[in-house]
């Protein structure tokens, strides 16, 4: 019973970190192909006068003219996060799609840890309960002779 | 309670927070430029002329985002034209980002709107108004004479934005005679 348990909670944990660290990478990017990061970087961007939509679907002169700025940052050496941080600071930080992973946004990256947490500890606090219904006094010591 | 169930809640409530000020935006950056320096506007003009917005330092400075292709730029185009006009003598300057446009009609629609004398810089691929955070046009923000932005207009310039916004940072007009 407790093997299961704790396979329980290794599995969950093992799912949490794998989805993180899914997510971590798809903000990073990791492309090298500087077309191929600018598409990555313009499907990010939240198009400012649009229902919806990353700067990479609309169809508005807007988002064409961020397009363009982005495949220029690209084009000059920016990295992913420095392309991130020039749009923020021009548009504030609800132009990016995917939330920074630092400062108080780091905490919408935590929040599925804490199922988890939640599960690993009820598991844990059953697993005391049955313990101390399991006669304390009389674990380890042999049997009275008859 | 026991230390682990505290230590969870404790968590939860942490992590609440924080994503609560994330979505909100509480503590991230101000949505737009106003407040900061302008950004840097350099190019050529209608004309092919450089045009540089530094070298107006001292001045104040109304930058209007606009296009020929755009409906409302075709109602502001001679409010703001009045308003270089009428200010001129108060320290103002009107300068415009022509975005995402070809030379010839907007050209033709400086003319037509009365705005001919509206020094503008070409924006073909619309750069230079991504530079200043333009949501889409017309949009026009105010620079005043230190080269910060100090307000953005979202739509078109009326003359209510123009004598509550533009008017108290210029040059007070001179004393009318008394009758």
């Amino acid at each position: 019973m407790r093997t299961r348990q704790i396979g329980l909670v290794a599995l969950a944990t093992a799912l949490v970190l794998a989805a993180l660290l899914g997510l971590h990478a798809a903000g990073r990017g990791g492309d090298h192909d500087p077309r191929a990061r600018a598409r990555m970087l313009e499907a990010q961007l939240r198009c400012p006068v649009c229902a919806g939509q990353s700067v990479a679907e609309s169809r508005t002169e807007t988002a064409a003219a961020m397009r363009a700025q982005v495949e220029a940052l690209v084009a000059d050496g920016h990295r992913d996060g420095q392309v991130r941080d020039w749009f923020a600071a021009r548009y504030g930080r609800t132009i990016l799609l995917l939330p920074p992973t630092r400062g108080p946004d780091l905490a919408l990256w935590l929040t599925p840890l804490l199922p988890t947490l939640v599960v690993a500890g009820w598991l844990v606090r059953r697993r005391r309960s049955a313990d101390q219904r399991v006669s304390p006094a009389g674990r380890g010591v042999p049997p009275a002779a008859p | 309670m026991s230390a682990l169930t505290r230590g969870v809640l404790a968590l939860a409530v942490a992590l609440a927070g924080g994503g609560a000020a994330a979505v909100t935006g509480r503590g991230g950056a101000p949505a737009g430029i106003v407040g900061s320096p302008a950004p840097v506007l350099r190019g050529s003009d209608l004309t092919a002329a450089p045009f540089d917005l530094a070298d107006l330092r001292g001045q104040v400075v109304l930058v209007t985002v606009w296009a020929s292709w755009c409906a409302p730029c075709r109602q502001e185009l001679p409010v703001l034209a009045a308003a270089a006009h009428d200010l001129a003598p108060r320290g103002l300057r009107v300068i415009g980002i022509d975005f995402r446009d070809r030379a010839g009609p907007a050209r033709r629609l400086l003319r037509a709107s009365g705005a001919q004398q509206l020094r503008c810089v070409r924006d073909p691929d619309g750069r230079l108004a991504v530079q200043w955070g333009v949501f889409g046009v017309p949009e026009t923000f105010l620079v005043d004479r230190a080269g910060r932005v100090r307000a953005r207009r979202v739509g078109a310039v009326d003359q209510a934005w123009l004598h509550t916004r533009v008017e108290p940072v210029l040059t007070p007009p001179p004393d009318r005679p008394h009758t």
